[in-house]
């Protein structure tokens, strides 16, 4: 057994030697780009059209529809990077995936039973977020079982 | 479901990093590989096993 062979030791470790081939991280890479820039438009469109700025109608326009394309292509990244990646790497980010969309469905159905009983109404955001977690959840445990 | 992925790169001498680079995957793969964790693909399985110039089911057993 050679050094490079060792078993990865600490989060920072396994997530480094997780994270499959060179071809998978500039992937990957491509891909937290356009997430990061979906972000940042979904969030500057978002104060704009909610702040009272009596804007024109093309500006609006303009600015529901920057995020939505961008999304498009985050998509579309995302896709790509799971089409090319390495066969285990794919198996981790099924298994993550397959995580956040259970628990976004079995958060969503169960805080309806919650809202029935009075709580106050759940946020689309709140579940996205829920979604977002749990699969970055069911990532790192998959990491951590194929280390 | 067993293999012989170990011995057989051990036999080369060959470090994980060495045999991933060969089959282009990642060393993780090659390790989940080597310790049972994950069973590769069909495509995958004939890669190492003409690496090796070996017959897949020599290199990989079902078991009972």
């Amino acid at each position: 057994m050679t050094s490079s062979d060792m078993k990865p030791r600490g989060w920072w470790q396994i997530i480094k030697s997780c994270s499959g081939t060179e071809l998978d991280r500039r992937n990957q890479f491509r891909f937290s780009a356009w997430t990061f820039a979906w972000a940042v438009s979904y969030v500057a469109a978002s104060w704009t059209l909610k702040a009272d700025l009596d804007l024109a109608t093309p500006l609006v326009w303009f600015l529901v529809a920057v995020p939505n394309l961008i999304s498009i292509v985050v998509v579309l990244a995302y896709l790509h990077f799971l089409r090319m990646a390495d066969e285990l790497l794919r198996k981790i980010q099924l298994e993550g995936l397959a995580l956040g969309f259970a628990a976004g469905v079995l958060v969503t159905a169960g805080y309806q039973l919650l809202e029935a009983a009075g709580a106050r109404q759940l946020e689309t955001d709140h579940i996205i977020l829920v979604m977002i977690f749990s699969w970055v959840i069911g990532q790192f445990l998959g990491m951590w079982r194929y280390r | 479901m067993k293999n012989r992925l170990r011995v057989l790169r051990a036999e080369r001498e060959w470090s994980q990093a060495a045999l991933a680079e060969q089959l282009q995957v990642s060393r993780q793969t090659i390790n989940a590989i080597e310790t049972g964790k994950y069973d590769p693909g069909l495509p995958l399985a004939f890669k190492i096993a003409q690496l090796f110039e070996q017959r897949i089911e020599d290199v990989f057993d079902p078991g009972e």
